[in-house]
């Protein structure tokens, strides 16, 4: 991969929760820093993705329009992609929506449950599609990390491998809800 | 109408976010508006679900305050089944 890789990390429907668990590597981060430039990441500030990034780790699962062309988008600029725990593996927690109507997602938090200023918002929400999708129901994905999240270790044991060239063997490391 | 500025996503926060910046024809800030744009439906698709889950499933809003959301719905279930808990436990949700 050249002398520093780049890697990038997104958030689609998620919670943080998983990049979280990414910051929970600590110190290793410093270690990752010199193998690699994090070019793109709601942690930093750069608004545009790179133009090839070797890793892009993905947190959550794809539940709007915005969260699809977002993905399409990484995903052509991406050589090795990450699904990053169970909301981007399984759709989880954002799936759990599915067996309901967007309108009856929208009336419940927007109308029933308002105290003031009842109406759904337009413009602000991207519009959500039908159903809560996992990452690779949309592109493809090369890496699975279930977990939720998953632990500081397997990210930077992911992470490692990834960046070393290899494909990381996620057995007894991760499961569903860990 | 002048132009409107926008930032989009806001970074270094937890959530989806974008700010705009409404400008008037002088230049000058007409309006500035703060639009969280993640929508997830939690208040309709918990509805129904078993009373034990909850803390779990709100713990999943935020990944940034877990604990917050945790507690908040282990107290509502704690209030539910109205039980007496004990002082020990009482003071670990407090902090
Ligand atoms: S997998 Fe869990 S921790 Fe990660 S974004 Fe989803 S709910 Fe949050």
């Amino acid at each position: 991969m050249g002398d520093k890789a780049i890697m990038a990390t997104v958030w689609l429907d998620g919670c943080s929760g998983c990049h979280m668990s990414f910051l929970d590597i600590d110190e290793r981060l410093i270690e990752l820093a010199d193998l690699m430039t994090l070019a793109y990441s709601p942690l930093v500030d750069t608004k545009d993705f790179p133009e090839m990034a070797d890793v892009t780790l993905v947190e959550g699962a794809v539940s709007s329009e915005d969260d699809l062309a977002k993905i399409r988008k990484v995903r052509a600029h991406t050589k090795t992609l990450v699904s990053l725990g169970d909301c981007a593996v399984t759709a989880n927690v954002p799936g759990m929506r599915n067996p309901f109507l967007t309108e009856d997602l929208y009336d419940r938090a927007y109308i029933e449950n308002a105290d003031a200023n009842q109406h759904i918002p337009v413009n602000v929400i991207p519009p959500l599609r039908p159903n809560s999708y996992p990452v690779h129901q949309v592109v493809d994905v090369d890496v699975f990390v279930p977990g939720c999240p998953p632990s500081a270790d397997t990210i930077f044991y992911v992470v490692s491998e990834l960046l070393a060239g290899r494909q990381p063997d996620l057995s007894g490391r991760s499961r569903f809800g860990a | 109408m002048g132009r409107t500025i926008t930032i989009d996503p806001v970074t270094r926060i937890e959530g989806h976010s974008k700010i705009t910046i409404q400008l008037d024809d002088s230049g000058h800030v007409a309006d500035a508006r703060f639009h969280v744009t993640q929508f997830r439906g939690f208040e309709k698709f918990t509805e129904g679900r078993t009373f034990h889950e909850m803390p779990s499933l709100t713990a999943r809003i935020c990944g940034i305050c877990p604990v917050s959301h945790l507690v908040a719905s282990a107290k509502t279930c704690d209030q539910l089944m109205a039980v007496r808990i004990q002082k020990r436990a009482k003071i670990c949700a407090a902090s």
